[in-house]
């Protein structure tokens, strides 16, 4: 009884100041946001000012100029392609990949495993002329396979750790009964364990999506006017005039607005997903 | 729930898969095009993006029976891309935007040289009517003509003309007089400073420190290509940008082009060494809060009546060694792009390059700063060096200086350590072998 | 050995996967590797074998040492504010909380956004005169620094740039820990009366720790690499405050166009990183589970 007409009043100001944690935790990670969006609907001149414009007449001229009077269309295009050409490509390698890594273990694996974390340590922008030597001579330069591939290799490591973890949780029997049931090794693990992992998956894929999406440095490079994704044309306005500050805003909004769908849709399954495998190392 | 999940996820998974053989089709389709036809041959073009380049990219589009694939994108990137592909001997590009690392390319045999093109083509580009001084003095590399110069602009004095009367001051002729003023017009609780620096690291930092370099009376290397940085001139030039600093927004540091552009649009300095090629913006509404108020000169000289000499840029189109298509042909785009019409369509962006048109009393008088422009290079200034290594060290170089600026290194001490980081490379090249 | 049922495994499952890895990685590797022993100058074609000379000149070179400097405070500062803060956010998150499904997505945005946008919109919210940094500080009657012009707080605003851009990977991953704690340990603390603290204190955060491990491990291999930002905040200014190894790397290749030498530094950071690395794993993966 004490106790509770004491904590009464205690609980009620911890939740007022998890309420007020929580609403600053929203407001910093969306400020960044919000300020983008509203410099691509202010007039150039209104957009970088002290102190800042609040109110405005919004105005959707640098979007409709950057989406009717450059390829922007184009190059959401591009990215579309590559993301999902990653995905599919990546996720089946690594599922299987990280399959057999979580059932069978020797030194050899273990070592096989630390390279692969080496492989993401490497810096990138080292492999940037060996992969243009390799792009010309196979004829690949500015095509969205090219992209794909490295984009998916890169990919590896981090879907075979992750998914390594998934398959580790799932019982060692269950594959094995389905094989004396008389599937082979690749049927038990269609039928059997993948679904099981399926949240796992689901996960790996959404990464890859990410990291497809944001891809950057070797976009770079190794695209020109065919293949050049979305990431890329963003970046390009420098900074000569203004108004180019202003495209870059509309820009970045319109490279944010699917990913806060994807996210808003999707972060369930990314909870549940790593909830599910509880990432072992 | 389980087999239904699964179905469920084959199903989306032959969705995906239909969208993709469906993206790839459209892809193919899209490829196939250009060859099924195969008659209008694709001009690659590439240069850094600003207003006078993206106006010559658009009538460069309007030349018949081609198709024009352009990339305009930063300069550090234009720059990365060209050398990465032309280092490969790759034929990715046709035309590019090559202004000063012309030499460079020209010396390393990517570009194309231009002297018979020239010869056959005099007439039907207009030739001589292109200024013949930029073409010998920024588009030749040992005797050959390898670009056509297509533009020309350089870094003058803006000022707040309307804060100038009010505070009794007129444009300082002097470094002294700049200060002085600077400091007048500061008031920082206002958000009001008095200067625009460009002193980010790299081509920004090197931009502003020339000028204060030159005029007062030093350079980047002498005559023996000796660098000549670690001078009286040089003590001078960086304790001038040392003072000035504390009458400019406390990140000057981090400023580049653009954000001294923005400063000055936004009221929050009240002068400033800029580009020509922003003046124009200066009395755009839709970007500037100064409109009318911004007026321009020639940058303050060391002493009274003394010379100055700020950065002149010119820019150059020239043809890739490797450019498989027909010369000829590349060669008139480009000839064509600058026409008399085009440049005078144009002459608010930049200073033209045809004769023709600079001598044009109607084109002079439409654009008020292109007096300022004339007088500025008629005052003396200049080009910066355009061997290789001047831009190989330079972002190491400038980040050495701004140490003297931020006073981590003594004035002198980062004049000596940015020496010796060209120095250094001068030796390693083979410059003073004998 | 491999029983025969392994080798068709390895066959089958593991083969595809490396054979990408292999194709699209090795030659790159190798070639970047065997130049790290030549002096290859990008416009010219020749090369020349120059042993460890271009090891050689990197140890010896006083910017190569700054950058290393400059790397480990970014990372160890970014790193820990990362790692800290994101539990903490993950425990608010795991409180009973309204609107539920905003929040974690809004929370877990920053960390989907393009990193060469969210350098650009970090750019904007640091500027020093019209960035909302300062203004927010301004109404709370601060005078923010110069941020990303002032030597001393640029290397700071990159910090707080990827804390903004990263956390929510630390949050999603302790978070989704933080749902599968086992009740029954749960249940018998507070049978046994324990306070919240403890709760957390000797259940909670055990359970927690190979994540925790895992997250730190991640995101200090790539808070080491860091670029983007930099690249685009401060081009590794003012001076050389905020030149990362990756930046310096990339001075090195692409304005300098020194390939072997440049090909020699990213073989100095690798061989840095997996020592590091390494020996974490070795140390409190072992120590915990007797296998990784």
């Amino acid at each position: 009884m004490v106790n509770r007409s004491v904590g009464a009043p205690r609980v009620v100001l911890a939740r007022a100041l998890v309420y007020l944690a929580l609403l600053a935790v929203v407001a910093v990670s969306l400020f960044p946001i919000y300020f983008a969006l509203t410099t691509s609907l202010k007039q150039t001149r209104d957009a970088f000012t002290t102190p800042p414009t609040w109110i405005f007449t919004p105005t959707l001229e640098h979007h409709r100029f950057i989406w009717l009077e450059t390829p922007f269309p184009r190059y959401l295009f591009n990215t579309l392609v590559i993301t999902i050409g990653t995905v599919l490509l990546s996720i089946p390698l690594g599922c299987m990949a990280a399959y057999y890594l979580a059932r069978y273990r020797s030194r050899p694996i273990q070592v096989l495993l630390f390279s692969l974390l080496a492989v993401r340590a490497f810096p990138r922008i080292l492999l940037l002329v060996p992969f243009f030597l390799v792009a010309r001579a196979a004829q690949l330069y500015d095509t969205h396979i090219l992209i794909i591939l490295i984009i998916a290799a890169f990919n590896q490591p981090f879907a075979i750790w992750l998914m390594r973890g998934f398959f580790l949780d799932v019982p060692r029997e269950l594959p094995e009964a389905a094989m004396i049931d008389g599937c082979s090794s690749f049927q038990a693990f269609r039928r059997v364990v993948l679904p099981v992992v399926r949240p796992g998956v689901f996960t790996a894929a959404l990464f890859t999506f990410l990291f497809a999406y944001n891809e950057f440095l070797y976009c770079l490079i190794l695209t020109g006017s065919d293949a050049k994704p979305l990431s890329v044309a963003i970046a390009q306005y420098g900074a000569e005039k203004i108004e180019y500050w202003s495209w870059s805003a509309a820009g970045a909004v319109g490279i944010l607005a699917p990913i806060v769908l994807f996210i808003a849709v999707m972060q369930r399954h990314l909870v549940k997903g790593l909830t599910f495998g509880t990432l072992k190392g | 729930m389980t087999r239904r999940a699964w179905r469920f996820g084959r199903r989306r998974g032959v969705l995906c898969l239909i969208l993709l053989v469906g993206a790839s089709a459209l892809l193919i389709a899209r490829g196939a095009a250009p060859t099924a036809w195969a008659a209008e041959p694709t001009v690659h073009y590439i240069s850094h993006r600003f207003p006078m380049l993206e106006f010559w990219v658009k009538k460069m589009g309007e030349y018949p029976g081609i198709k024009l694939e352009a990339e305009l994108i930063p300069f550090d990137q234009a720059l990365e891309k060209m050398q990465i592909h032309l280092s490969q001997g790759a034929s990715t590009y046709d035309i590019m935007a090559t202004d000063a690392f012309l030499p460079t390319f020209a010396e390393r045999g990517w570009l194309m040289p231009l002297d018979p093109l020239i010869a056959k083509l005099r007439q039907a580009v207009e030739w001589d009517d292109i200024d013949p001084i930029l073409v010998r003095d920024v588009c030749s590399y040992k005797g050959k003509v390898y670009g056509v110069p297509n533009l020309a602009i350089s870094m003058f004095f803006f000022y707040r003309k309307d804060l100038f009367d009010a505070a009794g001051l007129k444009p300082p002729a002097t470094m002294d007089e700049w200060i002085a003023a600077a400091k007048a017009l500061t008031m920082a609780d206002k958000k009001q400073y008095g200067t625009a620096m460009t002193l980010k690291a790299g081509d920004g930092f090197q931009n502003d420190f020339t000028y204060y370099l030159r005029t007062y009376g030093g350079d980047w290397y002498d005559k023996d290509w000796k660098v000549t940085i670690d001078s009286e001139a040089g003590v001078k030039a960086l304790t001038t940008m040392k003072e000035l600093m504390k009458y400019a927004p406390p990140n000057v540091l981090a400023f580049h082009n653009d954000e001294s552009t923005v400063a000055m649009q936004q009221g929050l300095t009240a002068m400033g060494l800029l580009w020509q090629s922003r003046a124009l913006a200066m009395d755009n509404a839709q970007v500037s809060k100064v409109v009318g108020k911004v007026s321009f000169a020639v940058p303050p000289a060391a002493t009274k009546g003394g010379k100055s000499h700020a950065r002149l840029a010119v820019g150059c189109y020239s043809i890739s060694a490797f450019t498989k298509n027909d010369p000829e042909l590349v060669f008139q785009v480009i000839g064509k792009t600058l026409s008399k019409a085009n440049m005078r369509e144009s002459a608010g962006l930049a200073t033209p390059t045809r004769l023709s048109v600079t001598r044009d009393p109607e084109v002079m008088q439409k654009f008020r700063f292109i007096r300022a422009a004339a007088d500025n290079v008629q005052a003396g200034a200049r080009l910066v060096p355009s061997n290789p290594e001047f831009s190989e060290a330079m972002l190491q170089t400038t980040q050495t200086l701004q140490k003297g600026l931020t006073g981590e290194l003594a004035i002198p001490e980062a004049l000596k350590r940015a020496q010796k980081v060209m120095s250094d490379l001068m030796t390693e090249k083979g410059y003073y072998k004998k | 050995m491999a029983s025969r049922q392994q080798r068709r495994d390895r066959l089958i499952f593991l083969v595809p996967s490396m054979t990408v890895l292999a194709v699209i990685l090795v030659y790159p590797l190798a070639y970047s590797l065997g130049l790290s022993f030549y002096n290859y100058y990008l416009p010219v074609p020749r090369t020349t074998f120059v042993g460890l000379e271009n090891f050689r000149f990197i140890l010896a070179d006083d910017a190569f040492w700054e950058a290393l400097g400059v790397t480990a405070r970014f990372t160890g500062a970014a790193v820990a504010i990362e790692v800290v803060l994101g539990i903490a956010v993950a425990l608010l998150l795991d409180a009973r909380i309204p609107c539920r499904r905003f929040v974690n997505t809004v929370v877990l945005l920053p960390m989907a956004i393009t990193p060469a946008v969210a350098g650009l919109l970090m750019r904007w919210m640091f500027e020093s005169n019209w960035g909302l940094v300062n203004y927010f500080l301004g109404l709370a009657g601060v005078r923010g620094p110069g941020w990303t012009g002032d030597p001393a707080w640029a290397l700071w605003s990159i910090i707080l740039a990827d804390v903004w851009q990263n956390t929510p990977f630390v949050i999603l991953v302790v978070y989704a820990g933080l749902q599968s704690v086992p009740v029954e340990p749960l249940e018998a603390a507070m049978v046994d009366g324990a306070s919240r603290a403890q709760t957390l204190a000797h259940v909670v955060f055990p359970f927690l720790r190979p994540l925790v491990l895992f997250v730190l491990i991640i995101r200090s291999m790539d808070a080491f690499r860091i670029f983007d930002q930099v690249f685009v905040m401060t081009g590794g200014g003012p001076g050389t405050t905020t030149q990362t190894i990756t930046f310096y790397n990339y001075v090195m290749a692409f304005r300098q166009l020194r390939m072997g030498r440049a090909s020699a530094l990213g073989v100095i950071t690798l061989l840095i990183l997996s020592l590091v690395i390494g020996a974490w794993i070795y140390l409190l993966y072992r120590r915990e589970k007797g296998e990784w």
